[in-house]
């Protein structure tokens, strides 16, 4: 299973601080373009950032999808972080009294991720290729 | 059988036990995707032409538009096909398990 192409929206800063500013951003990926996952969230911790799967309520366990295996886990996450951290949020900061940055869904700023390239090696990257070569093994 | 990668290793179906008649809800159904990835809270529902599945879906309110005084309230859709292939195979395999377990 591979991705075939990220959305990112992160949310504006009023929005944040409403949620004691832990949801950063909300993901959208398709896999072997023919599923789509949606509601993927990105949310500060206190280690750092990490992919939180959807629920049907807030703060229930249950989740509508769901990884069994860790290193695919992984796998979402390092993508998605990567495109959440490619975008230079800081840079220029999606302020709340901007009136012309509001879409339809007027609480959220669609960016679409950028094409990745697989050349830059780090840690994070091993979660990918530990993957990549998992898959292949098996076929 | 797979599709585009895809291939659904195991598959759990949950009927609903006394059912009360006329009710479309017919089971609850779980989708393990290449060992890896699950689907929960996939709905087999009865329809005019046969059962058929729903992808889990949640009903969120939305802000009040001035003027209006009934809360509206919409679907989201967290997951989903977006080939009619893949939904095919998906549906085609639950449904299979569900009228093994549940002989009309």
């Amino acid at each position: 299973m591979h991705i075939t192409s990220i959305k990112i929206r992160a949310l504006k800063e009023d929005i944040q601080s409403s949620r004691n500013g832990t949801l950063m951003a909300v993901g959208e990926v398709v896999i072997n373009s023919c599923l789509l996952l949606r509601g993927l969230k990105i949310v500060k911790g206190q280690y750092g950032l990490f992919l939180s799967f959807p629920q049907f309520r807030e703060g229930a366990a249950y989740k509508a999808f769901e990884s069994t295996s860790m290193v695919f886990r992984k796998f979402l996450e390092t993508r998605l972080l990567e495109a959440y951290q490619n975008q230079n949020w800081n840079q220029n900061p999606i302020k709340a009294d901007d009136s012309k940055q509001k879409t339809e869904s007027s609480d959220m700023n669609l960016v679409e991720a950028p094409h990745f390239s697989s050349s830059s090696y780090s840690l994070a990257n091993a979660a990918v290729m530990l993957f990549e070569e998992n898959t292949s093994a098996r076929r | 059988m797979a599709y585009n990668g895809i291939k659904i290793t195991d598959v759990t179906v949950h009927p609903i036990a006394q059912n009360r008649e006329g009710n479309s809800l017919q089971a609850f159904a779980r989708v393990v995707l290449n060992d890896q990835f699950v689907i929960n809270s996939i709905r087999v529902l009865n329809g005019k032409y046969g059962h058929f599945i729903a992808f889990p879906q949640d009903y969120k309110s939305h802000e009040k538009k001035k003027g209006t005084e009934k809360e509206e309230k919409r679907a989201y859709s967290f997951c989903f096909p977006i080939t009619k292939e893949l939904h095919a195979y998906i549906s085609h395999e639950i449904l299979e398990r569900f009228q093994h377990m549940v002989p009309a």
